[in-house]
């Protein structure tokens, strides 16, 4: 697979979550990257600030031709600030919670959606769920589903730009078949 | 006053005589202490998976049977008891509800605090203290010196065990 068509797969995906966004929060919002890496699962809590560092995760399990696992990570601090710009700073905590939850779905079935048709494959993701939890413990729990120790994950670092506040987030896809990412070019 | 731990990773066993030991981040795994009061030594298995390890895994540590083993024997090497041991399991938390991490219905993290259980059994230890399941992240630390065992859960103060 052509690296420039994932990258224009990934760029359209940003650009329809921003659309997205946009409606959902009622402003000017963007959703950029300045591209993707490759990280091991064990390495990733280091970019959260540590194993232990508490983070907000809106995790979907993707099924079809090239299954996997997508999270978006935030700090809570960030988790906050979105939820109230989506909501104003109103709102019970499971509300406050599934916005959030919506807000991660829309950017992975984004950025999947167009992964999918540009490539040809079937990718179907299941619904989010959303938790609150040690960044090591969630990363685990992907681990051990796919029965193994560490995994190479592809991240993207992203800012989502709300009336020009930026909030930075991890974007994280893991492929179930090391092969599969080698094959989209994402991993190596 | 700070101390300093060493990291037990996924499937690693750690004897340690002189490091206080920690298990960081505990989602569906356990972690299982074992602490020889007198001898001031303490031990940690960080057991990812239920049941005895396939012949030809290269980490048989990950699994509960190889590591209850593992533990009871290091302790015989090292001309201590097991039975003596003072015993704690920690983890086996249902941190994300995946479809793959369920085995005849049970979450992977039940599986394992009874995997453990059941091979601590089969070597006649049957008194452990345990802060296990639920559906948060935890981090377990030993520190040799007193034998004081603490967990954190996650966003919550650390309580001794």
């Amino acid at each position: 697979m052509n690296e420039f068509i994932m990258q224009s797969a990934v760029d359209q995906g940003l650009r329809k979550a921003s659309g997205a966004f946009s409606t959902m929060i009622g402003m000017e919002t963007k959703l950029s990257s300045q591209g993707w890496r490759q990280v091991g699962l064990n390495d990733m809590a280091t970019l959260t600030g540590g194993i232990e560092s508490m983070v907000v995760a809106v995790y979907v399990r993707f099924r079809g031709d090239i299954p996997g696992h997508a999270i978006f990570i935030f700090e809570p601090a960030v988790a906050e600030f979105l939820a109230d710009a989506i909501l104003g700073e109103v709102g019970e905590e499971h509300i406050r919670s599934s916005a959030l939850c919506e807000l991660g779905n829309v950017a992975s079935s984004s950025i999947l959606n167009e992964v999918a048709d540009s490539t040809e494959l079937a990718v179907y993701p299941s619904p989010p769920m959303i938790v609150t939890d040690m960044a090591g413990a969630i990363l685990q729990a992907i681990a051990v589903s796919m029965a193994a120790s560490d995994r190479q994950a592809v991240v993207l670092e992203t800012t989502i730009s709300i009336d020009d506040h930026p909030y930075s987030g991890h974007f994280l896809i893991v492929p179930d078949r090391e092969d599969d990412g080698i094959r989209l070019g994402v991993l190596a | 006053m700070m101390s300093s731990f060493t990291a037990v990773g996924m499937g690693e066993l750690h004897f340690s005589a002189r490091k206080n030991l920690a298990c960081y981040a505990l989602g569906s795994c356990v972690a299982c202490a074992f602490y020889a009061r007198h001898q001031k030594l303490g031990a940690i298995a960080h057991v990812v998976l239920p049941g005895p390890s396939p012949a030809t895994n290269a980490q048989p540590h990950r699994y509960a049977t190889n590591a209850v083993d593992a533990l009871v024997e290091g302790m015989q090497e090292r001309e201590i008891d097991p039975r003596e041991c003072e015993i704690f399991l920690v983890g086996g938390a249902q941190v994300l509800h995946l479809a793959p991490l369920l085995i005849n219905g049970q979450h992977i993290g039940q599986r394992n605090v009874q995997a453990v259980k059941e091979q601590l059994h089969k070597h006649g230890m049957s008194h452990y203290r345990e802060d296990v399941g639920g559906s948060e992240g935890r981090t377990m630390r030993l520190d040799l010196h007193c034998g004081r065992v603490s967990v954190c859960r996650a966003g919550k103060e650390e309580v001794v065990l």
